[in-house]
């Protein structure tokens, strides 16, 4: 009974609130008019947010590519071209495989004279110029390689046949007289 | 449903829409018709498809729901760029010439109780006696179980009639005689 009652006086309360909430509730067409309305221009301005933001990332893609690629390591070429210098030790004996061609042409020089001697610095007057292509075989040898060098290394290095001997013998020349 | 019938439907709710849209909204008019022109281009532009599964009431006044937590999430993002909004308490009950004082108090007395109830009590009260849904249905709109349904439904009633009590307009020692009528000036 008191539940009831309870239930009751609690559905009036919400009874008054609908008739009062209904008188005041705006009409159907109105409200859908309102929120094509509303859409449309919130369409507008999200697609204009959207090229915005599309712009900006194309921006920033193209700045890091360039950023990239300006930085980039330089080419071989140009790395082979430095002379090498060892600080600390003396000048290395250079053995290269090839060749070292003719002294390069000299630049700016006029036809019919002999090209001028080429001034070294001081820093590059120890070390022979060698051409790039030179440097390609470039074997560096070591000033004190001759002290690793131990007696019977052939050995190691080539494979014995059968009939050869170890032992070195001086020929006997038989004309010799007692 | 085609595009007219839905159109329709809609319309034929719309009373009972606004009502819900409202009761989701803390009674805030411009919120609440925000909400539902969001919900009705949902519906209309196929962003919410009604499936059958429950009755058409039932499915709107979900959509209007989901779309009114939306909403109030966007305003939370925008109260933190923004000054703090205060939530205002609910607009009292007009009061003309005609209507009767007393009931525009009580009526003042018990939207504000209402509101100081938590959101899924205030949920259940006004599906349940507002729009005279079942529990079932009820529970369908906001995603809960029955029983779940029936504990706010019950916890809220317990706690309206104490709100109510507490404001003086409603005696709560006799339920079987009328409100308090020497709390009304």
């Amino acid at each position: 009974m008191k539940r009831n009652l309870e239930e009751q006086k609690i559905r009036q309360w919400f009874r008054e609130a609908r008739r009062a909430e209904a008188a005041s509730a705006p009409s159907f067409e109105a409200m859908l008019a309102a929120a094509r309305l509303t859409h449309h221009r919130a369409g507008r301005h999200s697609n204009r947010w959207r090229v915005a933001y599309a712009a900006i990332g194309l921006a920033a893609i193209a700045v890091a590519a360039f950023v990239f690629f300006t930085r980039s390591t330089p080419p071989l070429d140009q790395e082979i071209a430095r002379p090498l210098k060892m600080p600390g030790l003396p000048p290395a004996n250079v053995t290269p495989s090839r060749p070292v061609s003719a002294a390069p042409p000299a630049l700016h020089s006029r036809p019919g004279r002999a090209p001028a001697p080429r001034r070294k610095s001081p820093a590059t007057r120890r070390q022979p110029d060698l051409e790039p292509a030179a440097l390609l075989s470039f074997k560096w040898q070591s000033p004190t390689d001759f002290l690793l060098r131990t007696p019977g290394a052939d050995l190691l290095k080539t494979v014995p046949r059968v009939g050869d001997s170890l032992i070195r013998l001086d020929p006997i020349h038989t004309d010799q007289k007692n | 449903m085609d595009g007219a019938e839905l159109r329709q439907a809609l319309e034929e709710h719309h009373r009972e829409a606004w009502g819900w849209a409202l009761a989701c909204c803390a009674r805030h008019p411009a919120d609440a018709e925000t909400v539902l022109q969001t919900a009705y281009l949902k519906i209309l532009e196929g962003k919410a498809r009604y499936g059958g599964a429950s009755s058409f009431r039932t499915w709107l006044f979900a959509v209007v729901r989901n779309t009114a937590s939306d909403h109030r999430r966007r305003e939370w993002l925008n109260r933190l760029r923004l000054t703090r909004h205060t939530e205002a308490a609910p607009p009292e009950a007009a009061r003309s010439f005609e209507d009767d004082v007393y009931r525009a108090q009580v009526q003042s007395h018990f939207l504000r109780a209402l509101a100081q109830l938590p959101r899924r009590q205030q949920e259940a009260l006004q599906l349940v006696f507002y729009h005279d849904l079942s529990l079932a249905e009820a529970a369908e709109v906001m995603h809960i179980s029955i029983g779940s349904a029936r504990t706010h439904y019950e916890r809220g009633k317990r706690q309206l009639r104490r709100l109510m009590a507490a404001s003086g307009v409603f005696d709560e020692a006799e339920l079987g005689r009328t409100e308090n009528q020497a709390m009304v000036p």
